[in-house]
């Protein structure tokens, strides 16, 4: 389990968050919702140590991550997997050396594992065909995929994944909630998405967060999100015709 | 002041290097595949100005030798010592600062603007010591073997040059080359030469490692890294000189 308590972060004089309090739970996947721009990727690079907190404190499994030097963390971090907003492969290295490159570092297994592995992970992203390509022979979504499959590749117990399903098609972008949602139950972990496709949020969300202006708007699972009577929130999820009558069907 | 944060923030930034790796022979193959790329991949440029340089120190000695007591035979001693301390460690270090240093800050500094350093922090990898060390370590052992090849090739340049201009005729010249060697000056060519090569690794590396923005920054950072490494070459040109010949 991961704590956030009473989180605070500023860039100069600008507060992105606002002593934000959550926790995510594991075996089940953690949703942060919000519009563009709301701080969800600063949240949690905040979690993952990529940007110090200004105030507040975050607590891995009991363990104060906040409290910890750099050295320290790295067995925490180590255990944790990330799929940044941007993709952030490596361009020097091909498909299958970015999936590989955690394995390498980390893993105690032989090479033919380790090539296994990468081979299921790839599979799991339906790109097993292209591991010899660079990063910058692929398109957008690809590389999206790629980055999960990295972030998999070295079964982390922590999963933190930014934004999955933009520059997806529909289709894809279900197989990826499933594949998500499928590690996080069969491995146990702490897996938290941050999206803002209601798809994701109707497929797979359990304990969903919604930010709004830096601060916790409402935390519940999806159930009482569509039942919820907040007017931020309201705006939010129902902004697109669909969910409107998603929303419509639910209530008969 | 600006100046003082900054040496303190380079001097932070080589203390982080030095880290347990975490795995070992990752870091060995990084370190040869850098020396492929810093050793092999210079060579063309090296040969090509090497020889040039020594040719034209050749043509020039010989021009402005117009006093016939002095023999032909120093033209040689004169470009084998040009080469061998000044032109070889200093001036094609140079050159390779333009080269290596700014592929090093405009690699490292697109890593930092894409999140790639990021991904490797967040693995709980020592991200400077990974993608610096290999780099640093490559280049102060693989430089100057580059550098013995520059003189090599700068003192042949300027045998050909006069022997085919009939500035300094052959004999003469290879006359020259065995006049009053002393070897310790090829010892502080290298000297120097390690060290130009950890200012151009670390000071190119520091520059990329701290790049903030998109690639508009990485260029600035990449010609930072080339500036402020020929000024330090200089600098520290001279106070090799000064410490060691003088
Ligand atoms: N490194 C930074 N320095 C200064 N301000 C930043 C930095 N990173 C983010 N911000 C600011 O923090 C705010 C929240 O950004 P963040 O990236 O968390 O949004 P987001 O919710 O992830 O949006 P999106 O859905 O578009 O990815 C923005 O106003 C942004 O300008
Ligand atoms: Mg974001």
């Amino acid at each position: 389990m991961i704590e956030v308590h009473n989180l605070t972060k500023r860039f100069a004089s600008h507060t992105v968050l606002e002593n934000v309090t959550c926790s995510f739970v594991p075996g089940k996947v953690n949703l942060i919702i919000g519009a563009s721009g709301s701080g969800k990727t600063v949240l949690m690079k905040c979690i993952v140590g990529l940007h110090e907190p200004d105030e507040g404190r975050i607590i891995y499994d009991g363990t104060d991550f906040t409290g910890l030097s750099h050295k320290d963390r790295k067995p925490i971090q180590q255990k944790i997997g990330m799929l940044f907003q941007s993709g952030a492969l490596f361009d020097s290295m091909s498909v299958k050396q970015n999936v590989m490159f955690p394995l390498n570092m980390f893993s105690n297994m032989t090479y033919k594992e380790r090539v296994d592995r990468i081979e299921f992970c790839l599979n799991r992203v339906n790109l097993s065909n292209v591991g010899h390509l660079y990063p910058a022979a692929l398109s957008g979504g690809m590389k999206k995929r790629v980055a999960i499959a990295r972030a998999i590749a070295n079964q982390p117990k922590y999963l933190f994944v930014d934004e999955p399903n933009s520059g997806l098609d529909p289709q894809t972008s279900l197989v990826i909630d499933h594949l998500i949602k499928e590690i996080t139950e069969e491995f146990n972990i702490v897996t938290i998405v941050n999206t803002h496709d209601m798809n994701t949020v109707v497929e797979s969300g359990a304990n969903i967060l919604f930010i709004h202006k830096g601060k916790k708007w409402f935390h519940g699972t999806a159930a009482e999100l569509i039942r919820s009577d907040n007017k931020e929130l309201n705006d939010f999820v129902f902004a697109s015709k669909m969910m409107r009558s998603y929303r419509e069907k639910a209530n008969q | 002041m600006k100046y003082i944060f900054s040496i303190g923030h380079y001097w932070i930034f080589l203390t982080r290097l030095v880290q347990k790796p975490e795995r070992f022979n990752v870091y060995l193959r990084q370190i040869f595949i850098e020396m492929e790329a810093m050793g092999f991949g210079s060579l063309g440029i090296v040969a090509v100005n090497s020889i040039f340089m020594g040719a034209v120190i050749t043509i020039q000695s010989a021009y402005n030798i117009v006093n016939p007591l002095v023999p032909l035979s120093a033209i040689g001693v004169v470009a084998r010592d040009s080469m061998i301390l000044e032109f070889s460690p200093t001036v094609i270090m140079m050159v390779l600062a333009g080269k290596i240093g700014s592929s090093i800050a405009s690699e490292i500094g697109t890593m930092r603007v894409t999140e790639q350093i990021d991904a490797i922090e967040i693995m709980g990898i020592n991200s400077s010591g990974f993608l610096v060390l290999p780099k640093i370590i490559a280049s102060t052992f693989i430089l100057p073997f580059v550098v013995l090849i520059s003189m090599f090739v700068g003192i042949m340049g300027g045998w050909l040059a006069g022997d085919l201009t009939g500035a300094c005729p052959a004999p003469d010249y290879l006359k020259g080359l065995q006049d009053s060697f002393v070897p310790f000056n090829v010892t502080f060519a290298l000297i120097k030469t390690v060290i130009f090569a950890f200012i151009i690794t670390s000071v190119s590396s520091y520059q990329g490692y701290f790049t903030r923005g998109g690639a508009l920054e990485v260029g600035q950072a990449s010609t930072r890294a080339v500036v402020y490494s020929n000024i330090l070459i200089l600098l520290f040109d001279y106070i090799c000189t000064q410490l060691l010949l003088v």
